[in-house]
C-alpha cells in the first residue's frame, strides 16, 4: 500500500544508525527513525524500551555516542536555539520550575519563543482552568501536566514533542492533551511526535507509528498499512493437529484440536492463498487493534 | 529483616554509605588542615588560650558538616507514612540511629585528632553535644518541612543549642575564656530535656505531614501566606531576550543568597560581638577575617549557582533548562553574572560595613596602631573580592560539570595533601618540609596555570568562547601576574615557588569564563 504521506519535504526527524549505552547496558541499538514533516508521529514500546532516550537524542540531551542525529535539518547539540526554538517539549515528569507562579512561568518562556502568542496563550491558560498565581510547586498531576502543554504550545511550534503525556491523568486531562495534538496539527505543517504506552490513545491520533523495544525499532509504518499487514486469521483443519503447519508471516498462534488461530503479518489476500495451500478452511479473517499487533510483535 | 529497627538502620546506612563517609572526611578537613599547619610552626601547646576560640569553632564546624552529611542520607518520603508502625516509633528509628552515628564520628574523629597533634580536647562534651543537635535540627525540618518558614524554625532550634553551647565556653556573649571539659549533671539534665523537645516537636510534625496538613495550616503563619501571596502576585515585566528571561530566573532563585547570608551574618556577628569587645585591634582584625570568610561562603554560593538539577541534590542538568532554546555559553555566561553580581554585592556589603566600623573607630578613639606582626598589605581588600569570585565561581563551574566525582576528586586530593603533610611533619627534617612545602607550591601553581590554559584552549576549540573573551582574560591574568611578580621583588619573603603558586592561584580569576560553557556542555548534552 502506498504510503499516505509522502512529504516532498525534508524528514523533520532524521535519526540514523544512533546507538547508546549506560554503562552495561544498551538502551538504544543502531536506532534509525525518520520522522516527516506533518502529522503524528506516534512511538510506541514498553518501560524501559528506548522511548525516552531517543527522545532525549532528538532534544540534544543526549549526544549519540555513535550515528547522527538531525532536527530540522540541524544537530540539536550544536545547535540547540535552532532546534529548541522551534520545538515545544513536554517531559515525561513534567519538569517545570517550582518556584514560578503560572503567570511568571508564562512570561519567562515567552522571552524565549518569538512566536509566543500571548492570546493563544491566555486562551490555553483560561481553557486548561489554570490560575496565574498558583506556584507551580501547588499544582496537581493533570494541573501540571497541563501547565507544561500550555508553555510548549503557546509558541505554536513546528514540532511537538510529548513524552509520555498521558501517563497518570484522568481521562479530562487526557482528553486536553489530545485536544492539543489535533490542534497542532490542524495548523499545516506542523508535526507532533509523542511516546506512550498507552496504544489506544496513539491509534486515535497517530499517522504513522514506530514500535520500539530493547532499544531496537521494530517496526515503522503508517498506521493504515499497520493495520492492514496485520491479521487475525482463524483457520480450521480437516483433522485434529498438536502442532499446527507454519503459516507464512505467522508471529503467533493459538488454538487446539481442529481450529487455530493465528496472528500473522502480511496481506489478507495473500495470507489466505497461503493458508487454503495448507489445507485450511479461513473461518475467520479480522483486524487486530493497535494493542494486539503491539503484544504479538513483541512477543515475536 | 525482621524488626523495624533493623530496617531502619540498613536503610540509613545503606543509603547514606557515601554521604557518610564523605561527611567524615569533610567534617575533618578543616581541623587538620588548621592543625597540620600549626604543627608546621612548631609543636602545639594544648593549653594555649588561642586555641579555645579555636576548638569551640572546629567542633561546631565538624558537627554541622558530619550532621549534613547524616540528614542527606535520612530520608523521610511520603511513602514511611504508609507504614504500619506508630509515628512515634519511625521518629525514634530515624532520629535515634542518627544521633549514635554522629556520637560515633565524634568520639573518632576528636579522639584521633587529639592523638595526632597531642590535643586535650574532650571527646565526652563533643559526644554529648553532637547527638543533641542532630536531633533538634532533625526535628525543626520535620515540623516545618517544604515551608519557606524552614529556614526560622531550623535557625531558631540551632541557634538556641548555640548560645546554650557558648555559655560552656565562658559568658554567653563574650570570647570564649575556657574549654568545655565536663558534663555536668545540670549540663546532662538541659541537655536530655533538648532531645526530649526535639522528639516531641518531631512527632508533633511528622504526624501533621502524615495527615497531610502541612505548617501553613496553622493561623498565624496561614495569614503570613496569605498576606505575602497575594503582595507578591504582580504582573511581570517582559523580557528583552531569553538571556534576559534566564538571568532573571536565575538571580531569583539563587543570586540573592550569598548577599543575604552575609548582611545576616554580620548583622548577628556585630550584635553579639561588638558590643562586649572594646579593643579596637581586634574589631579591626574580626573585621579582617570577615573579609577572608567571604571566600568560605563563596563555596556554598558557588554550588547554589552552579547547580542546574531539578531539585537541590541532583545536578544533572534538568530538561526544562536543558531545552531552553539558549547556547551552553549563554547558560554558562548567565550563571557567572549571577555569581559576579552576589560577590560584588556581598563584598560592598561587608566593605560598607568594615568601613563604617573603621570610620566610628577614627571618630570615636582613633585608629589604634597595629601590632609589628600585624600583616595587612594594600593588596588585601582586592584580595577579599578576588578571593570570593574564585572561589565562588569555581565551585559554581565545579557544580555545572554535574559529575559528583570532580568534587569528590577535589576533596580527595585536599585531604590527602593534609594528611601528607601532617605526616610529614611528624617524621621529616624542619628544613626537608619546608623544601617539600615549596616544591608542592610551584607544583600546585603550575597545575593551576595549566587547568586555566586546557580551559581556554578546549572552550575556544568548541566555539564555547569568544576569541575576543579568551584575549581579555589573558590581560586580566598578564595584569595580575605583573603585579604579583613586582610585589614579590618589593618584599623580601617573597619565594620562587610561592610567585609561581599565586600566579596558578590569579589565573583561576579567568578560569571560570571557560570552564563554565565546558561544564554547562558536558552536562546538558551527556
Amino acid at each position: 500500500m502506498p504510503d499516505p504521506f509522502p512529504s516532498p519535504s525534508p524528514p523533520i526527524i532524521d535519526v540514523q544508525r544512533v546507538t547508546r549505552q549506560f554503562g552495561s547496558k544498551t538502551a538504544l541499538n543502531d536506532v534509525s527513525l525518520t520522522v516527516p514533516r506533518g502529522g503524528v508521529f506516534g512511538l510506541i514500546g514498553g518501560n524501559g524500551a528506548g522511548k525516552t532516550t531517543l527522545i532525549k537524542h532528538i532534544l540534544g540531551l543526549l549526544k549519540a555516542q555513535h550515528g547522527s542525529v538531525r532536527v530540522f535539518g540541524l544537530d540539536p547539540v550544536q545547535n540547540p536555539v535552532g532546534t529548541l526554538g522551534r520545538i515545544g517539549y513536554l517531559s515525561e515528569d513534567r519538569d517545570l520550575p517550582d518556584w514560578m507562579r503560572v503567570g511568571q512561568l508564562m512570561s519567562y518562556t515567552q522571552a524565549f519563543f518569538p512566536n509566543w502568542d500571548e492570546k493563544f496563550a491566555e486562551e490555553l491558560r483560561d481553557a486548561f482552568d489554570l490560575d496565574a498565581r498558583a506556584f507551580v510547586k501547588n499544582l496537581s498531576r493533570g494541573q501540571r501536566a497541563r501547565a507544561g502543554l500550555l508553555v510548549a504550545l503557546a509558541h505554536r511550534p513546528e514540532l511537538l514533542v510529548l513524552d509520555e503525556p498521558s501517563s497518570g491523568l484522568d481521562p479530562v486531562v487526557r482528553r486536553d492533551i489530545l485536544g492539543a495534538i489535533i490542534r497542532t496539527i490542524a495548523d499545516e505543517g506542523r508535526t507532533v511526535l509523542f511516546s506512550s504506552h498507552l496504544l489506544d490513545e496513539v491509534e486515535r491520533v497517530a499517522d504513522r507509528i514506530a514500535i520500539i523495544h530493547e532499544g531496537r525499532v521494530l517496526l515503522t509504518s503508517s498506521m493504515d498499512e499497520i493495520k492492514d499487514q496485520h491479521r487475525r486469521l482463524t483457520l480450521r483443519f480437516e483433522q485434529s493437529i498438536s502442532e499446527p503447519p507454519a503459516l507464512v508471516g505467522t508471529l503467533s498462534r493459538a488454538g487446539q484440536g481442529a481450529e487455530w488461530t493465528y496472528v500473522c503479518s502480511g496481506e489478507s489476500r495473500q495470507l489466505r492463498s497461503a493458508a487454503e495451500a495448507l489445507g485450511a478452511t479461513v473461518v475467520d479473517d479480522a483486524a487486530l487493534t493497535l494493542d494486539e499487533i503491539f503484544v504479538s510483535r513483541i512477543q515475536n | 529483616m525482621r524488626s523495624i529497627p533493623i530496617a531502619m538502620i540498613w536503610e540509613l546506612l545503606n543509603r547514606g554509605r557515601w554521604q557518610l563517609l564523605l561527611g567524615f572526611i569533610g567534617g575533618n578537613a578543616m581541623p587538620l588542615l588548621i592543625l597540620t599547619a600549626l604543627k608546621f610552626e612548631g609543636e602545639i601547646d594544648p593549653d594555649e588560650p588561642a586555641l579555645i576560640t579555636m576548638q569551640m569553632m572546629l567542633l561546631l564546624m565538624h558537627t554541622f558538616i558530619f550532621g549534613a552529611a547524616i540528614l542527606s542520607a535520612v530520608e523521610f518520603a511520603p511513602r514511611a507514612y504508609v507504614l504500619p508502625a506508630r509515628t512515634s516509633t519511625l521518629v525514634v528509628w530515624k532520629m535515634v540511629p542518627a544521633m549514635i552515628l554522629i556520637t560515633l564520628d565524634m568520639i573518632v574523629s576528636i579522639g584521633g585528632l587529639n592523638l595526632l597533634f597531642g590535643m586535650k580536647w574532650s571527646i565526652t562534651c563533643a559526644a554529648a553535644l553532637a547527638p543533641v543537635g542532630m536531633a533538634l535540627i532533625m526535628a525543626a525540618l520535620w515540623f516545618a518541612e517544604r515551608s519557606p518558614w524552614l529556614p526560622v524554625v531550623v535557625g531558631t532550634a540551632g541557634g538556641v543549642l548555640g548560645l546554650w553551647y557558648k555559655s560552656r565556653w565562658g559568658p554567653m556573649f563574650s570570647m570564649p575564656q575556657y574549654a568545655w571539659t565536663v558534663v555536668t549533671p545540670a549540663d546532662a539534665a538541659v541537655l536530655i530535656l533538648f532531645t526530649a523537645l526535639a522528639f516531641v516537636v518531631a512527632v508533633v510534625g511528622v504526624s501533621r505531614n502524615r495527615r497531610g496538613d502541612t505548617i501553613h495550616n496553622l493561623s498565624g503563619i496561614a495569614w503570613a501566606d496569605w498576606w505575602s501571596g497575594d503582595r507578591a502576585a504582580q504582573p511581570l515585566k517582559s523580557f528583552g531576550s531569553p538571556a534576559e528571561a534566564q538571568y532573571w530566573a536565575e538571580w531569583t532563585t539563587k543570586g540573592w543568597m550569598l548577599p543575604f547570608v552575609v548582611m545576616i551574618s554580620l548583622v548577628v556577628g556585630s550584635m553579639i560581638f561588638l558590643p562586649l569587645e572594646r579593643d579596637p585591634k581586634v574589631i579591626i582584625k574580626a573585621l579582617i577575617g570577615a573579609g577572608g570568610m567571604l571566600s568560605a561562603i563563596g563555596i556554598v554560593c558557588g554550588f547554589l549557582a552552579g547547580n542546574c538539577g531539578s531539585n537541590d541534590a541532583n545536578t544533572e542538568f534538568g530538561q526544562f533548562l536543558g531545552t531552553r532554546p539558549l547556547t551552553d555559553l549563554q547558560i554558562g555566561q548567565t550563571i557567572l553574572k549571577v555569581v559576579l553580581k552576589s560577590v560584588l554585592i556581598s563584598w560592598s556589603i561587608w566593605a560598607a560595613f568594615a568601613a563604617t566600623v573603621l570610620g566610628l573607630i577614627q571618630v570615636t578613639v582613633g585608629l589604634p596602631q597595629m601590632d609589628p606582626d600585624f600583616f595587612w598589605p594594600w593588596w588585601g581588600l582586592p584580595a577579599t573580592l578576588l578571593g570570593c569570585w574564585i572561589v565562588a565561581a569555581g565551585f559554581a563551574s565545579l557544580t555545572l560539570s554535574g559529575r559528583t566525582q570532580l568534587w569528590a576528586l577535589v576533596f580527595c586530593i585536599v585531604i590527602t595533601m593534609m594528611v601528607i603533610f601532617s605526616l610529614v611533619s611528624k617524621v621529616l627534617p624542619r628544613e626537608t618540609q619546608m623544601m617539600l612545602f615549596a616544591m608542592v607550591q610551584a607544583l600546585i601553581g603550575i597545575g593551576l596555570t595549566g587547568i586555566t590554559v586546557w580551559c581556554l584552549t578546549t572552550a575556544r576549540q568548541r566555539s564555547l568562547i569568544a576569541g575576543r573573551m579568551v584575549l581579555a582574560a589573558g590581560c586580566i591574568w598578564l595584569g595580575l601576574t605583573a603585579v604579583i611578580i613586582v610585589e614579590g621583588l618589593r618584599v623580601s619573603y617573597a619565594t620562587l615557588p610561592a610567585t609561581i603558586f599565586l600566579i596558578g592561584l590569579a589565573s583561576l580569576t579567568i578560569t571560570p569564563l571557560a570552564a563554565a560553557p565546558l561544564a554547562v556542555a558536558a552536562n546538558r548534552h551527556r
